[in-house]
């Protein structure tokens, strides 16, 4: 027996292990009977308990801090710290105890602020949670670079001035920790204590891989080299080109090399690889002189588990209950500047097959989160939750000796390839419960990733033309308009007035195709809108629309057509002088975008165009290309079901 | 039985330095194995092991050693004698035994009416039982002492 590990690494590989614990309470030692702690991180805060003999150590007052290191000789770190909320001394049968609970640093964050938080926007995700930590003034606290599933964008929170002025806003009756366990895993971060007594924002989501410090293209390759391929590669079942491919691996994918051992076969120089998600297999190292694959270099190789050598106890279980392949993302809903009302949405372009959900070969989920006030940040949740959601769920869980510089959210490898099909394949550890007690020094894990891949981004809205005519209100004949003789007439609806003294309106029948829309605009060009003469002002020229109780009931005294929504329409110069060439050319006309009031039903409906007057002159203009834009109805194309 | 030290009050338990009666128990002690060894401290080695399975590998924690423990039969002289030391039960005293039956090096070994006896100290005298009362007037019973170590 060694009487001092020389490293972590060394007590890993040892089977005989003297076990330490020591514990302090105030800065002050303790003799601990035994102690347990517990995180993860879907866990914010990391807990402790700590039985020792009544009565209570003179330092264990409540709130002091409490510390634990577990280890072995030289192989021992700080597994908690934190402070006291709780204790309990107890006389039974088993003696006098004291039961010392801790709590760590980020249940600091776990209390609303009296006045609220603001934080000024736009941020980073990883600013955002530093100030947050300082503001609560937790002693040590990391953040991961947060960036979008493509490694590079920057996730940038807040932003659109016109949801809380583009600021980050928790309320006052909304603790920081409630912000941190909602807004961050969107992304596929998440905040947690860890053993070593930092609260951490780091990225677990996706593939798992230590951080890949730099490449090089080479054959010299080794056991346990990560290596990500220059270009498509075949990946056979064996070391020569007569074997079966199993894939084509490609500079997409990822793998770790099994062996040191090089085959020589058909000319060409084998080892065997493990892809992530894509098994074992061979790949030649080079074709011609060109190396086929980039080694890649990495700060801290993660921790192997294997069977039959340091796993007490694991399994492996799969779920599809929570997989979804089609993610639908919905932020904030806010009234534009123009009026109009948006909702934030993100929908994939199209939607993969996928077996395991056959039929109907896809399942839908849906993410609302109103801190989502920017288009770009929905896309981003959409992802992340794709490449977390798009495969069968897998739960690892494993029990060994505890190893003292584990902390939820490092990369653990797994190879447990007889019984469970896992070969040296890379999982973010994702919670970590440790104890010591007369059992030793136990440690029980879990670990997770998420397969998918990030979709294409689909499009949200959709555009239904009203009319391909050209609508020219007014009542003059005028040449140079696309449409000189003028459309409108007085308006039937005012059949209750004098006929001179109704409204000029044009009326364009159209149909509600979709009532679950989010928003609806009526987008178009148009010249001389609300102007009359060379340049004078007017108002009134607007549009209507004017809708059934019951569309699709025939009018009648019960089912009356009512102005369910009014449109002002934008001031363009009328510059009748000029003689502008509206005919053959959209140079001189103006496009617009109006956000639809009201609240349309699926079915008929009519837009009303008005036109406005001024000392008995009446606005003419002309209006075209008039389309609805429906928001918030997208579909991304789905894939159709082979097994119903 | 093999006897040892028969009515000879080479041992005790107890306060050895003080008069108050009852403060130190004297006994003889009793031994039924062979006359060449004595019963000694027994120090357990607090460990765990663990079968990985599915492999030859084996772990073991090694979490440090236990308390010293020995039991062995004490004759007490008189029931008075057995009611004194029935009463030190669960006390922390000093255990006198023959010097030659003891392998502690803290004990400090004194002259006890011409023969040598070690005073052991910080001794737990957990329990008493199987007490057996002789016709002679003598009790015998089984004690368990306690050390938490060996220094």
């Amino acid at each position: 027996m060694v009487t001092a590990f020389a490293s972590v690494d060394d007590a890993f590989t040892a089977t005989a292990l003297p076990v330490l614990l020591y514990v302090r309470i105030g800065d002050v030692p303790v003799d601990a009977t035994e102690a347990s702690v517990s995180f993860g991180v879907d866990r914010a805060v990391g807990t402790c308990t700590v039985y020792c003999a009544a009565p209570r150590p003179a330092t264990a007052e409540m709130n002091a801090t409490i510390e634990i290191e577990m280890g072995y000789p030289g192989a021992s770190a700080r597994r908690f710290i934190g402070f006291i909320p709780n204790d309990e001394s107890v006389t039974d049968d088993r003696g006098h105890l004291v039961r010392i609970e801790g709590v760590g640093w980020a249940s600091r964050l776990t209390y609303p602020e009296y006045a609220g938080i603001e934080i000024p926007g736009p941020v980073s995700l990883k600013d955002a949670f530093r100030s947050l930590c300082a503001l609560r003034s937790i002693p040590t606290y990391l953040a991961d670079d947060t960036t979008a599933t493509d490694g590079e964008t920057t996730i940038m929170l807040g932003g659109n001035e016109l949801v809380n002025g583009g600021h980050i806003w928790i309320d006052n009756e909304t603790a920081p920790l409630s912000w941190l366990q909602r807004v961050p895993p969107a992304y596929g971060y998440r905040a947690f204590d860890s053993p070593d007594g930092a609260v951490r924002l780091a990225r677990v989501s996706g593939l798992a891989h230590p951080d890949f410090t730099g490449q090089e293209l080479t054959t010299d390759l080794s056991a346990g080299d990560y290596v990500i391929p220059r270009t498509n590669a075949n990946f056979r079942t064996g070391p020569g080109t007569s074997y079966p491919v199993i894939t084509i691996v490609t500079p997409d994918d990822f793998g770790r090399v099994l062996d040191d051992t090089v085959i020589t076969a058909n000319g060409l120089r084998w080892l065997p690889f493990t892809f992530t998600g894509l098994g074992s297999g061979y790949c030649a190292l080079a074709t011609g002189t060109l190396p086929l694959f980039y080694r890649q270099e990495v700060e801290t190789i993660p921790p192997v588990y294997r069977e039959g050598v340091n796993q007490l106890h694991f399994s492996r279980q799969r779920d599809i209950r929570d997989m979804a392949t089609y993610i639908e993302v919905k932020g904030a809903r806010y009234t534009g500047e123009d009026g109009g009302v948006v909702e934030i949405r993100a929908i994939p372009d199209e939607v993969p097959y996928a077996a395991e959900l056959d039929p109907p070969g896809y399942r839908k989920a849906t993410v609302s989160l109103q801190d989502i006030t920017t288009d770009e940040q929905a896309q981003w949740v959409r992802n992340a939750t794709e490449v977390d959601r798009a495969e069968t769920m897998e739960f690892l869980s494993w029990e060994y000796a505890g190893r003292a510089d584990l902390q939820p959210g490092d990369v653990v490898t797994l190879h447990d390839p007889t019984w469970h099909g896992i070969t040296m394949e890379d999982y973010w550890l994702m919670s970590i419960d440790e104890s010591v007690n007369d059992r030793g020094y136990i440690a029980r894990y879990t670990a997770w990733r998420g397969a998918g891949e990030a979709l294409a981004a689909g499009n949200d809205c959709r555009t239904e033309t009203v009319t391909t005519d050209v609508i020219h209100a007014g009542t003059q004949t005028i040449s140079w308009y696309r449409d000189p003789s003028p459309d409108s007439v007085r308006d039937p609806r005012e059949s209750d007035r004098d006929r001179q003294d109704r409204r000029w309106v044009v009326e364009v029948p159209f149909t509600v195709t979709n009532a679950d829309y989010s928003s609806l605009r009526l987008t178009g060009i148009c010249h001389g809108t609300n102007s009359i003469g060379s340049k004078t002002a007017i108002t009134g020229s607007k549009i209507e629309v004017w809708q059934r109780d019951d569309p699709s009931q025939p009018e009648g005294a019960e089912n009356e057509e009512q102005r369910v929504g009014s449109l002002d329409l934008p001031t363009v110069d009328e510059n009748f002088t000029k003689r502008r060439n509206y005919a053959s050319s959209d140079q001189y006309w103006q496009a617009f975008s109006l956000p639809m009031t009201g609240t349309l039903k699926e079915g008929a409906a009519t837009l009303v165009i008005v036109c406005g007057e001024q000392d008995d002159e009446v606005d003419d203009f002309e209006l075209a290309n008039l389309r609805l834009t429906y928001c918030g109805v997208g579909e991304p194309t789905l894939p159709g079901s082979i097994g119903a | 039985m093999s006897t040892l030290y028969t009515y000879r009050l080479l041992a005790g338990f107890g306060d050895a330095t003080s008069a108050e009666v009852g403060a130190f128990v004297e006994f003889a002690i009793l031994w039924d194995g062979d006359t060449a060894t004595m019963p000694g401290w027994e120090q357990p080695s607090q460990v765990s092991t663990y079968h990985v399975p599915g492999g030859n590998t084996n772990l073991i924690f090694l979490m440090g050693l236990g308390e010293l423990t020995r039991t062995f039969t004490v004759l007490c002289p008189t029931k008075t004698a057995y009611t004194h030391l029935a009463a030190l039960q669960q006390t922390q005293g000093t255990l006198r035994v023959p010097a030659a039956m003891n392998e502690l090096s803290i004990a400090t070994e004194v002259d006890n009416a011409g023969t040598l006896v070690a005073d052991i100290p910080d001794v737990v005298l957990v329990s008493l039982s199987a007490p057996g009362v002789w016709t002679d007037g003598c009790i015998s019973t089984q004690a368990a002492f306690w050390r938490e170590g060996r220094d």
